[in-house]
């Protein structure tokens, strides 16, 4: 069980946080609560909103698609 | 050789990617009438895990509006990523009040998202650098536009340079207030126009000087700016 959960949270999927779970966003790393879960993939709401107002002109779009594309290879 | 193997293997493994996650069973069936109707529902009110479920449960459709551009030399992995973000864009704009149902919504937002990118590549595309080679001459050597190009590469940069600074410095005055750019224009002659003292165009303005030469200065820096931007 020890390691099961160790291995989760070194997977960055589930940290435990003063009691609150986070999980780690796929685009910005960091432990947030609030956010979108697909497929077990966690997006936290700050990075959803650049996602959603950002057009591919963007820089940071290139940045949403090589992280998207990792999402859709660990499926 | 070892490319073309890789290139190849990229395709298929594209390829395999998409008939896989239409047919593995553990991909999220679509939602039925009732259920899409519950979670809108939700959604309206401002429920997260409705938007989760929606995005999640619509994904098939994102592979789906993907086959329609399967000829366009796009590779797979970048269209069903680019897909997927038009349909957490759709999810995140989508108004039941206006009429549409969510699925024609969400096709039609995936659809453009596409559309957007291969037309921002296809731009991309129609730029030629002048440093690319374009042949080889009878010995071999690889000759480039800008050897073709009738005058010496240096000559050639700087003139392209030369526009394209140009060009940066008409958006940049472009932007400053009517004012101060009256103060440039008369100042430093610009468009082949004269060229007038401080003096002169404190007079013409109505303004003194020394405020002609704050303005001066202060324009110049902003200028500076704008160009290292």
């Amino acid at each position: 069980m020890g390691r099961i959960a160790y291995s989760l949270i070194y997977s960055g999927q589930v940290n435990k946080l003063a009691g609150e779970e986070t999980k780690t966003c796929l685009f910005c790393h960091l432990n947030k609560k609030a956010g979108l879960n697909i497929l077990d993939t966690f997006i936290c709401s700050d990075c959803e909103k650049r996602l959603v107002r950002a057009t591919c002109d963007d820089r940071a779009y290139q940045f949403y698609l090589q992280n998207l594309k990792k999402f859709w290879h660990e499926l | 050789m070892f490319s073309l193997i890789a290139t190849v293997a990229l395709v298929l493994r594209g390829i395999m990617l998409l008939v896989s996650y239409i047919t593995s069973d553990s991909f999220p069936q679509p939602l039925n009438k009732q259920e899409e109707k519950r979670y809108l529902e939700l959604l309206s009110r401002g429920n997260g895990e409705a938007r989760q479920v929606l995005i999640e449960r619509n994904l098939r459709l994102v592979a789906h509006v993907v086959k329609k551009f399967e000829n366009t030399g796009e590779s797979k992995d970048d269209l069903i990523s680019i897909g997927t973000i038009g349909l957490i864009k759709a999810i995140n704009t989508y108004d039941g009040t206006k009429g549409a149902r969510l699925a024609t919504y969400a096709a039609k937002c995936v659809q453009n998202e596409i559309l957007m990118h291969i037309r921002a590549n296809k731009k991309v595309r129609q730029e030629v650098s002048i440093s690319e080679p374009i042949g080889a001459d009878k010995d071999g050597n690889e000759i480039t536009f800008e050897d073709i190009l009738g005058s010496s590469p240096e000559i050639v940069l700087n003139e392209v340079e030369i526009i394209l600074f140009n060009e940066k410095l008409k958006r940049i005055i472009k932007k400053l207030k009517i004012r101060d750019q009256k103060v440039l224009i008369m100042r430093y002659g610009l468009e082949g126009r004269k060229k007038y003292t401080q003096r002169e165009v404190a007079g013409e303005l109505g303004i003194s000087r020394s405020y002609v030469s704050r303005i001066e200065k202060r324009i110049l820096g902003q200028i500076a700016e704008e160009f290292q931007a």
